[in-house]
């Protein structure tokens, strides 16, 4: 491996490790929404 | 649990996520941007240096995410308002990207430049020390369940680890270590030495980081209180049927 290659490595590790955790942050966030909003319909109908 | 729950459910989910998503995309590219073509190739090492323009700058945030950490902790023993737990669980959170991002981009650069990925010198052994708290913190956050009492060993949990940030920042003074001491914060002067372009590098490579740790936590808060109200929101159903 040349330098160059440690330097893609280094960099693309960045990219991914932030990209992969805020893809994963947004996912989970999009998910419990849509959760959240279906028990709390069943909360008000309950009511 | 779910009066406190209910409590913290009320405040709306920050939305500042959604300019920050923009802003903190352009100064990433910026930093990439200047790190591979306006700083020059450092002499020694060549352009596996450039690395050092992303490494250096999680670091930093590392530390501000764990100070963040300890302060939150500190305010959750004293006045043990909910706020102080969830921004301390996402601070944690965060703070362990960037600490692993600091563990893969480290020996990444050490590999060509120290002829070895690792070695248990001072400041790589108490870096990894520290991961290693982290990652028992979240383990604790996601096993130990919602209870209080989770909360105050995290706490604790979060000051000790703390802790280890100073060792880790003067190791390099305090052992022998293949580690480089510091270069642009000196002590007495900052950038003294430095290149003016390498450092116009770094300090954008430090707001790009930082900008995109402020878009993790807001991101990263806003879970913590869906995933608070959803637990108060089953507790009520619960208590319905």
């Amino acid at each position: 491996m040349n330098s160059f290659s440690f330097l893609f490595a280094g960099l693309a590790s960045v990219w991914i490790v932030a990209f992969v955790y805020l893809w994963r942050l947004h996912r989970q966030s999009a998910r419990l929404e849509q959760k959240l909003a279906a028990i709390e319909s069943r909360i008000d109908r309950h009511d | 649990m779910t009066a406190r729950a209910t409590e913290s459910a009320s405040q709306p989910p920050a939305d500042a996520w959604r300019v920050l998503v923009p802003v903190a995309a352009v100064a990433m590219l910026a930093a990439l941007w200047a790190s591979l073509f306006y700083a020059p190739t450092e002499r020694v090492m060549g352009d596996v240096q450039r690395i050092f323009y992303f490494h250096v700058p999680a670091a930093l945030t590392m530390y501000v995410a764990y100070g963040l950490v300890f302060l939150a902790s500190l305010m959750y023993l004293w006045k043990r308002q909910e706020r102080w737990d969830e921004l301390a669980t996402a601070a944690a959170e965060v703070g362990t990207v960037f600490a692993t991002i600091v563990l893969i981009t480290g020996p990444i650069w050490g590999k060509p430049v120290w002829g070895t990925w690792w070695v248990w010198d001072g400041r790589l052994t108490s870096t990894l020390v520290l991961w290693l708290i982290f990652v028992a913190y979240l383990m604790l956050r996601s096993y130990g369940g919602d209870g209080q009492q989770v909360a105050r060993y995290c706490a604790v949990l979060g000051i000790i680890g703390f802790v280890d940030l100073p060792i880790i920042h003067y190791s390099v003074t305090w052992w022998r270590t293949l580690h480089p001491g510091a270069v642009i914060m000196t002590e007495g002067s900052i950038g003294q030495g430095v290149e003016s372009s390498m450092l116009i590098t770094i300090v954008l490579g430090v707001v790009a980081t930082f900008l995109l740790f402020a878009l993790m936590l807001t991101l990263r808060l806003r879970l913590e209180r869906l995933q608070r109200r959803a637990i108060a929101a089953h507790e009520r159903v619960r208590e319905q049927r």
